[in-house]
């Protein structure tokens, strides 16, 4: 997959891995790296720009004596995903279209 | 870890304020910790961590957030952008945007200032001047008061175009960092 597209999808594979369930920072990366290449630095900021627009909500939880952040995806969030996917089907269609 | 982690803080330091620090470092201790507890070896996380790296990629994000209250955030910010934006080769273009319309908003800020200063010592010399004229007091009291109209007029002038230049260089802040983090991906 080109860099640029996996860059711009990476937010949607966050969002997507949570919708499964809760997770934190360390599972995200290591789930998501069994599809995509993604390291810590790159997930760091994805986390606080979805945090930052109400896309994820965080607590922590006591884990073997330290805090361990959870995310936790958002109706907002679900939504993006769907707008993501419904502007994919679109893409796809007018490409069809062109094709034709 | 811990002598990693004083080196992660030290180089964020002088780049971000405390809060920020504080939340970058509490997102790599907690992700050492984890890849630790599953076996990884201390030396071989350490060594696929690069910091100048985790600073570069965090620098527009964080400018994004940033309040910038305060003449000393502002400049810090813009110090750190413009480093940003001439320091990494596809960014320079934006970096020499970013300084022409900097270039802009400060002479516009001086022009701000020269139209305040310049309407006090006005205003100053025409009250001297009409005190020290011949006109009758009826006169004098007239044009006082069509002069400090002017006056207060120009003075919400330099006042206004001052603070609108100093919104428009924090919404610059915001959006060359958004462009920079835009290009980035």
């Amino acid at each position: 997959m080109r860099e640029q597209v996996k860059k711009g999808v990476l937010e949607i594979f966050v969002l997507a891995m949570l919708t499964k369930g809760d997770s934190y920072g360390y599972k995200i990366v290591s789930d998501l790296s069994e599809y995509i290449e993604i390291s810590e630095s790159t997930l760091y900021p994805i986390l606080r720009r979805l945090e930052k627009i109400d896309e994820l909500k965080t607590y922590n939880v006591l884990f073997q004596g330290r805090n361990r952040k959870y995310y936790q995806i958002t109706a907002q969030g679900k939504k993006h995903i769907d707008e993501f996917l419904h502007e994919w089907e679109d893409i796809k269609i007018i490409y069809q279209i062109l094709m034709k | 870890m811990q002598t990693w982690l004083k080196e992660l803080e030290r180089a964020l330091n002088k780049q971000f304020y405390a809060d920020e620090v504080k939340d970058v470092l509490s997102f790599y201790e907690e992700m050492i910790n984890d890849r630790l507890a599953n076996g990884e070896k201390i030396k071989d996380v350490i060594e696929s961590y690069d910091i100048h790296k985790i600073v570069k990629d965090m620098t527009p994000e964080v400018l994004m957030k940033r309040e910038n209250k305060g003449y000393k955030k502002v400049s810090r910010s813009t110090r750190q952008l413009l480093l940003l934006l001439l320091g990494t080769p596809f960014l320079i273009p934006l970096g020499i945007v970013y300084i022409s319309m900097l270039i802009f908003v400060i002479s516009m800020m001086i022009t701000a200032w020269v139209l305040l200063f310049s309407g006090v010592v006005g205003f100053g010399s025409y009250i001297i001047s009409m005190f020290g004229s011949n006109l009758s007091l009826a006169n004098v009291i007239g044009l006082v008061g069509f002069g400090l109209m002017m006056f207060g007029f120009v003075m919400l002038i330099g006042i206004w175009l001052y603070q609108l230049m100093v919104i428009m260089w924090k919404k610059m802040i915001y959006w060359f960092s958004k462009l920079a983090h835009k290009r980035g991906e």
